[in-house]
């Protein structure tokens, strides 16, 4: 490239014109600069020059950048945004919240949460046990704690409170606890069983398959 | 625009047909090989389909698909560990005396160097190379898109233009031809 060196100022002609010629090339400039540069090349052999070496150069430029092959990227593009408009988990339930929100309405929002989670907590851990004294009888463990044998009773779906409590009058049995939420019963037999006479219990329960499903020594 | 911000496709689809290419090689130009170019012109693109709605119409689209670009670009830029593009590694085959006879390898030659050539320049100089002669654009548009005076847009292209001059002399395809 035949290049002078500018005096205190860029370019190579002295009116500095030559910086406008790449634009000059591509149509881009004002109406009145491209004018301008018109009648100026007219009179300047050095923008002349660096025209017709700025045609080579866009020339080799264009044709080397149209050797590169263009990547078919739209179907892979559309994909993503559908990913990206789906989102994760948080940003979809981010997306059910209802965007913007005045103060007062978010932080009730929030509080409301708050009040779910600490329920939702407290019936977790139960520090009442209120369940299980939902289902303690009254027929409680006092009256037979420390005397006979006890043995865990489970009945069969649909048998009624008055059955099942006939079968444990039939072993001369109390209720020492249940039912519990499962429907077991835990039964205390009179002192001074024999284990053989124990055994004859149980294997006259495990006889009425109508009525009991599952029959064991222990309870609580 | 408009229409994109709508989530219609189709629109979306024109723009890319109409863009992307673009896009795609002026990364190309500034990054090189790799799928950089590509990420940043799917990057540019998504872009587009997120922010149409933002999009005032204060410029040109072109002018802010080449805006996003070259943020990314330069970003991209400053992640990549340094090249190691010394001059006196360039080829510097006499391509005018042994290829002339064949126009079709001589070409191809040209072509070659060029690229070569383009690689050896800092990204503002190919910055402003690509988007003047390979995007066609003004030099208003081009100050925008580089976030700088048009005075500097149009020094930048000067001394971009020298250094490309002088490595394409090196390498023995210096003048015009």
């Amino acid at each position: 490239m035949n290049q002078k060196q500018g005096r205190g100022k860029v370019g190579l002609c002295p009116e500095g014109m030559d910086l406008l010629l790449p634009w000059h090339l591509t149509h881009t400039l004002k109406k009145e600069e491209e004018e301008k540069i018109k009648k100026h090349l007219r009179s300047c052999s050095i923008c002349r020059r660096e025209l017709k070496q700025i045609k080579h150069e866009q020339r080799l430029y264009q044709s080397a950048a149209e050797e590169i092959p263009i990547p078919q990227t739209f179907p892979h593009l559309l994909n993503e945004i559908e990913q990206r408009e789906e989102g994760g988990i948080w940003q979809r339930i981010a997306a059910l919240i209802p965007r913007p929100q005045p103060a007062l309405a978010a932080t009730l929002i929030v509080a409301q949460f708050l009040v779910i989670i600490g329920l939702v907590t407290i019936l977790a851990l139960n520090p009442w046990g209120a369940g299980e004294q939902l289902y303690r009888t009254l027929s409680g463990s006092s009256l037979v704690e420390g005397k006979g044998p006890r043995i865990s009773i489970l009945f069969q779906d649909g048998v009624q409170e008055k059955t099942a409590r006939e079968v444990i009058l039939e072993i001369d049995g109390t209720i020492v606890n249940g039912p519990t939420p499962m429907g077991l019963y835990t039964v205390g037999l009179r002192s001074q069983m024999s284990p053989e006479e124990l055994q004859h219990v149980i294997a006259s329960l495990r006889q009425k398959k109508d009525t009991i499903r599952f029959v064991e020594v222990g309870g609580e | 625009m408009e229409l994109i911000a709508a989530g219609d496709h189709r629109a979306f689809r024109e723009i890319y047909d109409r863009y992307y290419k673009r896009i795609y090689l002026y990364s190309y130009r500034l990054l090189g090989e790799g799928e950089g170019a590509k990420e940043v012109a799917n990057e540019v693109m998504l872009e587009v389909w997120k922010g149409a709605k933002k999009f005032r119409g204060e410029s040109k689209p072109s002018t802010w698909m080449f805006g996003i670009a070259v943020n990314k670009i330069r970003k991209e830029i400053k992640r990549r560990p340094p090249a190691h593009d010394d001059l006196d590694v360039l080829e510097t085959r006499e391509v005018g005396k042994q290829t002339r006879q064949d126009d079709m390898t001589y070409h191809a030659e040209l072509q070659e160097q060029m690229r070569m050539a383009i690689t050896k320049l800092s990204p503002e100089h190919r910055e402003v190379l690509d988007l003047t002669y390979y995007q066609g654009l003004s030099i208003k548009e081009i100050a925008a898109i580089m976030n700088c005076p048009l005075n500097t847009v149009k020094t930048r292209m000067f001394y971009a233009r020298k250094r490309l001059g002088g490595i394409l002399q090196e390498m023995g395809i210096g003048g015009e031809t």
